[in-house]
C-alpha cells in the first residue's frame, strides 16, 4: 500500500495523460501512423530508460542496448507465434518473459564484460552488438519462424496505447524507486569513484551486474512492445545505429536523469518521424542535415544534457 | 591484543619492490603512524590492507583472520576503513549522501524492499539518514549536507571523507597523509579531530603522515620505511633519536 500512497501524484499524472491521449485519439484526428509513432515513442522511452541506469547512472558504457532490445523483440515474437497469443492480456506474460530471458542473456555477458573498464567495455558491448546481429541474420537456421535476413514476418499486431503506456509508466516508476534505494546510492558512487566505493564495503562487481541486467531487462521489455506493434522484425532493426540512438537519447536528456530520458526520447521519436509529416517530401530528406546540428548545438549549450541541472546526478 | 598484523609481506611492480618482507603488528586501541621518504611505500601498505593490491608473498591478519586475497569490500565489512591520499569523494553526491551510502553498504535490503518501498526500507533509510547526520554533526558539516561533496573547500573534503569512513563502523581506519595541503591551524585542528575520533569511537587508528608535529604529537607507536622495508619501530621518542631514520631523511652524513 505504501508504493501506492507514496506515488499516488505520479500515477494521477499518468492517468490524466493517457485520458488525453485517449481523447485526442478518439476525437479522430490522428491519422493511424501519428499513433503508431505515439506508441512507439513510448517504447523508445522505456529502452533508454534501461541504458540511463547502466550508462547514464552507473557509468557502464555499453554499444549493445540495441543487441538486447532486438532479443527481446525476437523473443516475444517467436513466443506469441509458437503459442498462438492475439490478446493484450495474453502478450503481458509473453513480454514480461521476453523480458526475463533478456536479463538471463545480459547476466550471461554481464559476468565477464563488466570486469572491464571505459573504451575496453565499449569494444566488448560492441562485439556483442554485432555477435547478435549475425545470429538474427542467420536465425532461420535455428527456426524457419525467425526468418533470418529476410526478417520475422506476420507477428500479431497486438501492442496498444493501455499496454505501451502503462508498462512504459510502471517501469518508469520501478526506476525511480531502484534509483531512490541503495541500489541506486551504490550506481552513483561507483561512477562517481568505483574504488572509493568498495573501500566502504560496496561489492561493486554485483551492483554494476545488477545495474546492467536490469538495464536490459527494460530493453527486452521494450523490444516485445515493439514486435507487437510493428508486426516486421528485422536484424538491421537492432545493429549498432540502433545502440547509438539510445545513447544519443540518454547523453541529450542528461546522463542519470530519469525526466530527461523521457523528455528526450519523446523528443527524438516526434523529431524524427514527426518531419515526415511535416515537412513536405521533396526536402525531407534535409532532416538528416537539420537532426545533427541539433545534436551538436545542445552539446555546445547543455553539455550535461537537457534535464540534468534540475535533478542534479 | 593484536588487531592487525603483517607477516613478512612484499609487493613487487615488475622487477620493484614496492614492500619487501614487512612485519608488523597494530595493537587494538593505538595509534600508530608509518612515516618514510616519498616512495617508501606507505601507501602500497594501505593498498595491501585495504584489499586493493594482494601481496605476492606474505600474510595478513585482521582479528586473528587470515585476509590475505580478500576483496576490498569484504575487508570494508569487516571492519578496515581507510582515506585517500588524494581525496577519493563521491563528489557529484551530495555530503549526506556521500555518508549515507556508506551506512546502507552494511545495513541491507532488498530489491523487492526498494521497489516496494517496504516497511524495512522505510526503517533502514530513516536509520541511515539519522547515522549519516550524527557523523556529519561530529565533524561540523551538518549545515552542509545538501552540498555537492565536490563543491566543499578541500579542509572539510577530508573531514567529510573521514565522516565517510567512519559510517562503515570501522575497527581499524587507515588514514592516508590527512594533513597533505594544510597549513598550521588546519593541522592543530585536525590533531583535535583525530583525537576525538580515537576516543569516541573507540577505534584504532594507522595513520600516513608527512608533517612531523603531528605524528610526533598523536602517535604513540611509530614504524619508519624506506625503499619498501622497515628501519624503524618504537615511541616518538626512540625515532626521534634512531640514527638510521637520521639517514633515511637526510640522507647519509
Amino acid at each position: 500500500m505504501r508504493f501506492f500512497l507514496e506515488l499516488r501524484k505520479l500515477i494521477f499524472l499518468a492517468l490524466f495523460i493517457y485520458l488525453i491521449i485517449k481523447l485526442v485519439i478518439f476525437s479522430g484526428l490522428p491519422t493511424d501512423y501519428m499513433i503508431q509513432i505515439t506508441l512507439y515513442s513510448f517504447i523508445i522511452v522505456l529502452s533508454s530508460l534501461g541504458l540511463n541506469v547502466i550508462y547514464g547512472f552507473t557509468g557502464q558504457f555499453s554499444l549493445g542496448h540495441a543487441a538486447f532490445y532486438g532479443i527481446g523483440a525476437y523473443t516475444s515474437a517467436y513466443l506469441s507465434k509458437v503459442l498462438e497469443i492475439e490478446s493484450y492480456y495474453g502478450l503481458i506474460p509473453v513480454i514480461f518473459l521476453a523480458g526475463i530471458f533478456t536479463a538471463f542473456i545480459a547476466y550471461i555477458i554481464g559476468g565477464p564484460i563488466l570486469r572491464l573498464k571505459d573504451d575496453f567495455l565499449a569494444i566488448a558491448t560492441l562485439g556483442f552488438g554485432i555477435l547478435v546481429r549475425v545470429i538474427l541474420d542467420n536465425s532461420d537456421r535455428i527456426s524457419e519462424v525467425l526468418g533470418g535476413s529476410r526478417g520475422f514476418v506476420g507477428i500479431n499486431k497486438i501492442t496498444n496505447l493501455e499496454l505501451s503506456f502503462f508498462i512504459t509508466v510502471f517501469f518508469i516508476i520501478i526506476t525511480k524507486n531502484l534509483i531512490d534505494s541503495r541500489f541506486g546510492l551504490f550506481w552513483r558512487a561507483i561512477k562517481n569513484d568505483e574504488l572509493a566505493a568498495s573501500s566502504i564495503g560496496v561489492n561493486t562487481f554485483i551492483a554494476k551486474l545488477i545495474a546492467f541486467i536490469y538495464g536490459c531487462f527494460l530493453a527486452g521489455i521494450a523490444g516485445g512492445l515493439y514486435a507487437h506493434l510493428y508486426t516486421f522484425l528485422h536484424p538491421s532493426n537492432f545493429d549498432i545505429l540502433k545502440s547509438i540512438d539510445f545513447l544519443i537519447i540518454v547523453i541529450i536528456g542528461g546522463m542519470g536523469s530519469i525526466s530527461g530520458t523521457i523528455i528526450a526520447g519523446l523528443f527524438w521519436v516526434f523529431f524524427i518521424e514527426g518531419l515526415r509529416i511535416i515537412l513536405p517530401s521533396e526536402i525531407l530528406e534535409y532532416r538528416w542535415v537539420l537532426i545533427p546540428i541539433i545534436l551538436i548545438l545542445i552539446m555546445m549549450i547543455r553539455p550535461y544534457g537537457l534535464m540534468v541541472k534540475k535533478e542534479g546526478y | 591484543m593484536n588487531l592487525l598484523e603483517l607477516k613478512n609481506v612484499s609487493k613487487y611492480f615488475g622487477g620493484i619492490k614496492a614492500v619487501n618482507n614487512l612485519s608488523f603488528i597494530v595493537k587494538k586501541g593505538e595509534i600508530l603512524s608509518i612515516i618514510g621518504p616519498n616512495g617508501a611505500g606507505k601507501t602500497t601498505v594501505f593498498n595491501l590492507i585495504s584489499g586493493f593490491y594482494i601481496p605476492n608473498e606474505g600474510k595478513i591478519f585482521f582479528n586473528s583472520q587470515d585476509i590475505t586475497g580478500f576483496k576490498s569490500h569484504k575487508l570494508s565489512r569487516l571492519g578496515i576503513g581507510r582515506t585517500f591520499q588524494n581525496l577519493r569523494l563521491f563528489k557529484n553526491l551530495t555530503v549526506l549522501e556521500n555518508v549515507i551510502v556508506a551506512f546502507l553498504s552494511k545495513h541491507e535490503y532488498g530489491i523487492i524492499d526498494s521497489v516496494f518501498r517496504t516497511r524495512k526500507y522505510a526503517e533502514i533509510t530513516k536509520k541511515a539518514k539519522e547515522s549519516a547526520r550524527g557523523f556529519l554533526d561530529f565533524f561540523g558539516l551538518l549545515n552542509k549536507e545538501h552540498f555537492y561533496a565536490g563543491n566543499l573547500p578541500y579542509g572539510e573534503q577530508r573531514k567529510l571523507e573521514l565522516a565517510r569512513a567512519l559510517a562503515t563502523e570501522p575497527k581499524i581506519l587507515l588514514i592516508d597523509e590527512p594533513a597533505a595541503g594544510m597549513n598550521l591551524t588546519e593541522i592543530n585542528d585536525l590533531m583535535e579531530t583525530l583525537k576525538k575520533i580515537r576516543n569516541t569511537f573507540d577505534i584504532t587508528i594507522l595513520l600516513i603522515e608527512h608533517q612531523m608535529e603531528l605524528v610526533m604529537n598523536i602517535s604513540e607507536r611509530i614504524i619508519v620505511m624506506d625503499f619498501g622495508e622497515k628501519i624503524a619501530e618504537g615511541t616518538p621518542k626512540e625515532i626521534k633519536s634512531n640514527p638510521k631514520v637520521i639517514e633515511a631523511y637526510l640522507g647519509a652524513l
